[in-house]
């Protein structure tokens, strides 16, 4: 396991022969299935679980899933909401307990000890 | 060819770069600065916004002139490091660049963490950074330079014309096109090779691995195939990593301070191998020691986390996710904040790189290869271990400049018709055999039963990395049989095809990767190059590099020694 493509979700970014998730995937994992109008993954095993499919999507469709055999199950890690210069992340435990982080991604002139970089404790299971 | 006529297009350029990561990146920007009006092509197999080993981004330059280093300081290290045998011109003029370069990326965006306006400190030689868009930043500088990008066409082989590299050849992984780029010179950057051994993680697992498993060797693989010299493949890198998520230790060893432990809870660098803060282990050192502790039974090692205070937890996840986001999962799923026994360390890999170590192409002070025409620079290029993402913008900056200058009365010629069929039908090869119910194999088939070869008999982690002339022998001779396989390759789509070809680069690669392996009888990097028939350091036999070449007659791989002479490297500088 490794990307879940949610077939509710995913919408084959429409007309697009080419949705942002097949575009960008480094290993050339991802195609369009026009029967079903879907991005489809070619091969669990060939992933990396580099997170650029998750990024881009923008339905929120993709979600990194770790195989069992090396990760216990009932967590999560998305990036929730891009901007052009940050990432929220939302990390959620097996107790449902959610933190989220705040990445700071692009030209910004951070001091080591910068607010913007704390720990958040949402709250229990959103 | 019967069923499928590829499109081919013909393209001409002045300078050809392959590879679009971070020397390849570099090295076009660097081409665009100094001559605006050159026509400049880079061919990616994937996408340049996030293909390579940066696709999820980086949280440190581990190659940096910090405040109490110099140039000469940071030479010495990496000999040190590297057990005495480096290109000394090569590492000291990226020593030289580094700083430069990194600066130079910072003004395109990349954000540098600073204290006080001094970059803030990882490591003796690193930095921290929040590069988690380190790709999309190049990719934008580089897209914003007049650049012509080829996304998703991989190059196959040179295009050689009156004994010069004159351009290359490749498809598109998507839409099947055919390419015969004629180019005045080219540059190599494709980085170097994972998948060539098996490791722990297999089947679905089996691409948990630190390194890109999309870098296939296919620089490696064009350059052997053409008589290229290579150098030091015998110097194989073998990281320490986070067991089951291959994500580097580096911060938590560096930032964090934490020592290594084995299952009786000793530091044992210290405790049983004398290693301490006035007698420092090298990093291959310390990757032999673990291996020792978990072969004699004292395995797992572990770092151990109890002395860090919450807000350092805090930290240390924050940077993951500017490297290895999915290991924060893993660490969560896994519940590693309460587990006592710590984080498990275990290893990656062998890779074969010219970036951590120095297997690649020889080249010269100026990235030279010693193909006329090409240029090499990052990973695929060799000499310079410890090179790390600022040593490739470095070097990508060096490779241009000289490819510009030798340019310049250049002429491209037309491409040879003859040759460029035969090519096609080289690279189209897979798909017409399958189309023909012709007996054959698929490409992930080969690539297992490499991988198990490698293994099992050329120093894989079933044996602990260990290596003997007589396994290396079995090795040697169950690879041929895989070459001739591999004229039987099937490939169903274009995706396939490529797969087709990234496992015959693999083959390529561990040809000659086996043969510097028997070269070399001495260990001299134990840990990544153990020798059990020739356990000691030979200085006075071996402190040479050993090179290697394809014979274009027999198409045997030859050895050739190139005498190591660190004055000599280093005059002009």
């Amino acid at each position: 396991m490794s990307i879940r493509i949610d077939k509710k979700m995913c919408t084959g970014c429409g007309p697009s022969k080419q949705p942002p998730c097949m575009m960008i995937c480094p290993g050339d994992l991802i195609y369009k299935d026009f029967s079903i109008r879907k991005a489809v993954l070619r091969c669990k095993a060939d992933c990396w679980d580099c997170y650029c499919c998750v990024k881009v999507c923008p339905e929120e469709a993709i979600e990194v899933v770790l195989s069992y055999e090396i990760s216990n199950r009932g967590a999560s890690l998305k990036p929730h909401t891009i901007e052009n210069d940050t990432i929220e992340w939302v990390l959620q435990d097996k107790e449902g307990k959610v933190t989220s982080y705040k990445q700071s991604t692009r030209y910004l002139p951070l001091e080591a000890d910068a607010a913007d970089e704390k720990f958040t404790e949402i709250g229990e299971g959103i | 060819m019967g069923f499928f006529q590829p499109t081919i297009n013909r393209l001409d350029t002045d300078i050809l770069i392959i590879g679009g990561g971070a020397a390849g990146c570099a090295a076009a920007v660097e081409a665009r600065e100094h001559n605006p009006q050159a026509r400049i092509i880079i061919m990616e197999k994937a996408q340049i916004e996030r293909s390579g080993c940066l696709a999820s981004g980086i949280n440190a330059i581990n190659a940096y002139i910090t405040e109490k280093q110099t140039p000469d300081s940071y030479l010495e290290y990496v000999k040190n490091d590297s057990h005495g045998l480096i290109r000394d011109d090569l590492v000291y003029s990226i020593a030289c660049g580094v700083n430069q370069a990194t600066a130079r990326v910072e003004s395109w965006g990349l954000p540098i963490m600073r204290r006080n306006g001094t970059p803030l400190q990882k490591g003796p030689r690193s930095i921290l950074i929040k590069g988690e868009s380190i790709k999309p930043i190049l990719a934008s500088k580089v897209k914003g330079s007049q650049i012509t990008v080829l996304n998703r066409v991989t190059a196959t082989n040179y295009i050689f014309q009156r004994g010069r590299v004159a351009g290359a050849y490749g498809f598109n992984i998507h839409n099947g096109q055919c390419y015969a780029i004629s180019a005045k010179g080219v540059i190599i950057a494709t980085g170097g090779a994972s998948g060539i051994y098996r490791t722990n993680n297999t089947g679905e697992i089996a691409h948990r691995m630190w390194y890109s498993p999309f870098n296939t060797g296919a620089g490696y693989a064009m350059g052997i195939r053409a008589g290229a010299e290579m150098t030091s493949f015998e110097m194989r890198f073998i990281p320490t990593r986070i067991k089951d998520s291959a994500t580097p230790t580096g911060v938590l060893a560096q930032t964090f301070k934490m020592p290594q432990v084995n299952i009786l809870g000793e530091q044992f660098l210290n405790k049983r191998y004398g290693f301490n803060n006035k007698k420092r282990a090298t990093t291959c050192e310390r990757l032999y020691c673990m291996l020792r502790e978990i072969k004699e039974g004292r395995g797992p090692i572990s770092f151990v986390l109890d002395h860090l205070t919450p807000g350092q937890i805090n930290n240390l996840k924050i940077s993951l996710l500017d490297m290895s986001p999915a290991f924060l999962l893993q660490w969560t799923a896994n519940a590693l904040d309460s587990y006592r026994g710590g984080i498990e360390i275990s290893t990656s890999g062998p890779y074969i790189v010219g970036g951590h170590t120095q297997s690649g192409y020889w080249i010269d002070r100026e990235r030279r290869t010693t193909l006329p025409g090409l240029y090499a620079a990052g990973d695929v290029a060799g000499g310079a271990p410890k090179k790390y993402v600022s040593g490739c913008w470095v070097e990508g900056f060096i490779a241009a400049k000289t490819c510009l200058a030798e340019i310049k009365s250049s002429k491209t010629r037309k491409i040879n018709e003859k040759e460029l069929k035969k090519e096609a039908e080289r690279i189209y090869k897979p798909l017409y055999l399958y189309k023909n119910r012709k007996d054959g194999l698929f490409p992930h088939t080969m690539e297992i039963k490499l991988q198990k070869l490698m293994d099992e008999y050329a120093g894989g982690i079933s044996t602990f990395y260990e290596l003997h002339e007589r396994r290396l022998q079995i090795a040697q001779r169950q690879l041929e049989g895989l070459k001739k396989d591999a004229r039987q390759l099937l490939a169903r789509d274009f995706h396939e095809l490529n797969l087709c070809h990234e496992v015959s680069e693999r083959l390529e690669v561990a040809e000659v990767l086996i043969t510097h392996l028997l070269a070399r009888k001495e260990t001299r990097w134990p840990g990544y190059q153990t020798r059990i028939d020739y356990p000691e350091k030979n200085d006075k036999h071996w402190l040479y590099f050993l090179n290697s070449f394809r014979d274009p007659k027999s198409g045997e791989i030859r050895i050739t020694k190139r005498n190591y002479n660190p004055n000599e490297l280093l005059k002009g500088f």
